[in-house]
């Protein structure tokens, strides 16, 4: 191989290998954000988060310019974005700063506002906050510290019962109360054992009455007797039915029933009539012209007997009512 | 003890060869065809095998960290990142100076241990030609200029063989855009001028311990053998040490 082929061959590597760093440099550099071809609007948020310069403006997913600039101005995060001039906006378009995937760059999505007014060269964006992940992971946290209070509060609840710094406690009370019952406590119990004891060894009435054959016996007995009592109520009732007694007639006899009906029936009739002003009887119930009359009649008895008591002293009458009172 | 010494005296006479080669550097111009002989020796011939290890080792490096990230949901977006920083900063000029040691390093010390063992190295002495001014200068130029192509090549090739198998292996299945989109969103120009710094330096380092350990044989053919195997190793441990403390320094 001759000494000049081996020089281009060189010559020709080395030129495609810087060409390649070249490539990689542009590649991986920021990208220059050329500021001739459009027009700025400045943003200013709380937090930036992971904005940083040449990430992307877009609107409804179009990508419509860079981020110019981030900076910090009066506690104010300002980001000044770079718009191509043939995208305009609406003056009322809200910004703001999304994430695009889940661990992917962060980008500023303007939204498209009705207004026909659009934004000139260097004036503000409205913008609205989005929560972070950082700052969902810091509500997750409060939640967690309020679940901290509560738990603490439960503990406090809780210490009522294992006995706070001075305080006595529910167990402490319980144990002093047996501590001080001990003694009758004990004499309940041992009473208790002796009556189970008697209970097992046929002492007493109620033992007696659960192991001893006589009285099992005697309710055996008293059970037949009611069993003959219920058939003699059976018989007796059987009887009754077949109508050849009084009391059978009068329960079952249709024949008795009618009768009793009618007789019923008269006393009815004989009441009503009673009652009516047509016969003799009634007309002594129900008018009362005779008991004026009657009234009127003893009225004129009452003054003669005034007169004849009153009138005549002399009279025998008036002599012996008057020696005798 | 025998050993430190003859550590410490190596390392001098690396720095004075290095020196004296700066020396010379204003005669570059009329060797300019030796230059050239060297550069392709040392970058265009070592390309191809540069190229090939580096594609592996960038498709296995994503096939290793895929399958490990892979318990973690979402965690295979990481991929570009991984192995963008991992070729840049630290795999590709470290591959490419292991392989320059091997291939271009054996080569050299062989090369110069030879002409030392023949007196051909006392000959250019008689002649007033040091052997630093046309054996060891053009060969640091040569490795100066080529060394960053080298190292760019491996790191674009590694980046494109992880890319690969992000896209082709079936467990990882990552399309290429989301593989590209993440390197580019986390490699800087930066992390490949730290690798080219760091493969500047690999490449000077071998270059000057096979040029010293090839002045420095004395004997015969059996000690040019050994020359060449320390200069290997020395080469190698070398690098490895400087890496550590380039990624220190660089970090």
């Amino acid at each position: 191989m001759n000494h000049t082929s081996q020089s281009i061959r060189v010559g020709i590597f080395f030129l495609l290998g810087v060409g390649l760093l070249l490539l990689m440099y542009e590649t991986l550099s920021d990208p220059r954000v050329n500021s001739h071809d459009g027009y700025t609007v400045v943003a200013s948020f709380k937090n930036l988060r992971e904005l940083k310069r040449s990430d992307e403006v877009r609107m409804a997913g179009v990508q419509i310019g860079n981020v110019l600039d981030t900076d910090l101005v009066d506690g104010k995060a300002v980001a000044v974005l770079l718009i191509r001039s043939k995208f305009q906006i609406p003056q009322d378009s809200e910004a703001t700063i999304l994430t695009s995937g889940l661990i992917g760059t962060n980008y500023v999505a303007i939204s498209y506002g009705d207004s026909h007014e659009y934004l000139a060269d260097g004036s503000d964006i409205l913008t609205v906050e989005s929560p972070g992940f950082s700052e969902v992971v810091a509500e997750i946290g409060k939640i967690g510290e309020q679940m901290d209070n509560a738990f603490k509060k439960l503990d406090s609840t809780l210490s009522v019962f294992a006995g706070g710094e001075g305080e006595e406690s529910v167990f402490t009370n319980l144990n002093a109360l047996i501590t001080e019952n001990r003694e009758r406590l004990n004499t309940t119990l041992i009473n208790l054992e002796q009556l189970s004891s008697d209970l097992v060894n046929a002492d007493g009435t109620l033992n007696r009455l659960i192991n001893d054959d006589a009285a099992y016996n005697q309710i055996l007995a008293a059970t037949e007797n009611l069993t003959l009592v219920t058939a003699q109520a059976s018989d007796f009732l059987g009887q009754l039915k077949s109508t050849d007694t009084a009391m059978g007639a009068l329960v079952y006899d249709d024949t008795l029933g009618g009768k009793v009906r009618i007789s019923f029936d008269n006393i009815e009739s004989f009441t009503t009539k009673l009652n009516s002003p047509d016969n003799t009887l009634g007309r002594i119930l129900a008018d009362d012209a005779l008991y004026i009359q009657t009234q009127e009649t003893l009225e004129e008895v009452d003054d003669a007997v005034e007169q004849f008591s009153g009138g005549s002293v002399g009279s025998a009458a008036g002599a012996l009512s008057n020696g005798l009172f | 003890m025998q050993a430190i010494k003859n550590f410490f005296g190596f390392a001098g006479e690396c720095v004075l060869v290095f020196f004296r080669s700066l020396y010379y550097l204003p005669t570059l111009p009329w060797q300019f065809t030796r230059l050239m002989d060297y550069c392709f020796n040392i970058g265009y011939k070592t390309m191809p095998m540069v190229s090939i290890m580096a594609f592996f080792l960038g498709a296995v490096l994503v096939m290793q960290t895929g399958d490990s990230l892979e318990d973690f949901a979402g965690a295979n977006l990481y991929l570009g990142r991984i192995s963008g920083l991992g070729m840049s900063r630290e795999l590709a000029p470290l591959i490419s100076a292991l392989l320059l040691a091997g291939r271009v390093g054996s080569s050299v010390t062989a090369e110069i241990a030879s002409m030392k063992v023949y007196h051909e190295i006392d000959a250019l002495k008689t002649m007033n030609v040091p052997a630093e001014r046309i054996l060891v200068m053009p060969r640091l130029v040569a490795i100066i200029l080529m060394m960053p192509i080298v190292v760019g090549v491996a790191i674009f090739v590694g980046w494109y063989g992880g890319a690969m198998a992000a896209a082709h292996v079936p467990f990882i299945a990552q399309p290429e855009e989301v593989y590209w989109a993440n390197l580019k969103h986390v490699v800087s120009f930066h992390d490949i001028i730290d690798g080219q710094i760091k493969g500047m330096i690999f490449g000077v380092s071998v270059i000057l311990i096979a040029c010293t350990q090839g002045l420095n044989t004395k004997g015969g053919p059996r000690e040019i053998g050994m020359s060449v195997t320390s200069a290997v190793v020395a080469s190698m441990v070398i690098i490895l040490f400087l890496d550590f403390v380039l990624t220190r320094v660089l970090m």
